[in-house]
C-alpha cells in the first residue's frame, strides 16, 4: 500500500511539474502558434477531443477573462484548480507525513463509480465534447 | 489444495499475470483451503490484450485506465487529453503490465 501511495504522489508531482512547464511555455503566444495542437485525436480525425481547448481556457482565466475561459472549455477551471491546489497539498502531506491526498483520491475513485455521479458525469463530458465539436475548438 | 487443480488453473490463467508472480501464486494456491477454490474460479480477470487494443484506440480519453479499474488515472488522462498525448503513448507500453498487476491484486483480495 505504501508503495502505491508513493507511486501516486510521484505521479502527481510529475503532472504538476509538467503542467506548470506547459502553462509557462503557453503563456508565450509564439509557442502556441509554433507547436500547434498536441492532441493526437485532433490530428488524426480533425475533430477536437473532450479536453481540447483547456490550455487556451486556462490561459484566458489567468489573463482575467473568465467568460472566455468557460467558453474555450469548462474543464480548464477544473485543471487550473488542480494545478493550484495539488503542489501545496502534496507538500503538506510530505512535510506532515500524512496521506490525506491518497485517502481522498481513493474515496473519490470509489465515489465516481456510483451511478448518481457516474451517469451525470458521463453526460456532462459527452455534452462538453459535442459543444467542443460544434464550436470547432 | 490439490496440485492438479492448481496446475490446471495456472495453465489456463498464466497470461493474466506477470511471470514473476506465477511461482508465488502457485505456492499460495497450493496452500489455499479447498473451500475458497470456488471463489478463485469465479473471478473474471482482465485480458492484457484487450487493454492494449483499447489503449491504442481510445487511450487518449483514458478508457484503458477506466477498463482496468484505475478510475482516478482514467479521469486524469481524460482531462489532460491523454497527458498531452505523451502519457497516452507511454501507456501503450505500460498498460499490459498494469493489467496483469491489477489481476494479481484482485486475486490477492480473494486469497486473504
Amino acid at each position: 500500500m505504501l508503495g502505491r501511495r508513493r507511486n501516486l504522489y510521484g505521479l502527481l508531482a510529475l503532472f504538476c511539474v509538467a503542467g506548470y512547464v506547459w502553462m509557462t511555455l503557453n503563456i508565450d503566444r509564439r509557442f502556441e502558434t509554433h507547436v500547434g495542437t498536441v492532441c493526437v485525436f485532433k490530428k488524426v480525425t480533425t475533430l477536437p477531443c473532450p479536453s481540447c481547448g483547456s490550455t487556451r481556457s486556462m490561459k484566458a482565466i489567468l489573463e482575467g477573462d473568465l467568460v472566455a475561459g468557460f467558453s474555450w472549455n469548462p474543464m480548464g477551471y477544473l485543471l487550473l484548480m488542480m494545478l493550484l491546489v495539488m503542489p501545496w497539498w502534496l507538500l503538506y502531506d510530505m512535510l506532515m507525513k500524512r496521506d490525506s491526498l491518497h485517502w481522498v483520491y481513493r474515496q473519490a475513485e470509489q465515489m465516481v463509480l456510483k451511478p448518481v455521479i457516474l451517469w451525470p458525469g458521463l453526460i456532462l463530458v459527452v455534452a462538453n465534447w459535442i459543444w467542443n465539436i460544434v464550436k470547432g475548438v | 489444495m490439490d496440485s492438479g487443480k492448481v496446475d490446471m488453473f495456472m495453465m489456463a490463467n498464466a497470461k493474466f499475470f506477470e511471470s514473476h508472480h506465477l511461482m508465488q501464486l502457485r505456492e499460495q494456491l497450493l496452500a489455499l483451503d479447498d473451500s475458497k477454490w470456488v471463489y478463485v474460479q469465479t473471478i473474471s480477470f482482465k485480458d492484457p490484450t484487450t487493454s492494449i487494443i483499447v489503449s491504442i484506440l481510445a487511450g487518449n480519453f483514458g478508457i484503458d485506465r477506466f477498463l482496468i479499474g484505475d478510475t482516478g488515472l482514467g479521469i486524469g488522462k481524460l482531462l489532460t487529453c491523454g497527458g498531452l498525448g505523451i502519457w497516452a503513448i507511454v501507456d501503450w507500453f505500460l498498460i499490459m503490465g498494469a493489467t496483469r498487476e491489477k489481476n494479481f491484486f484482485k486475486l490477492q483480495q480473494v486469497l486473504y
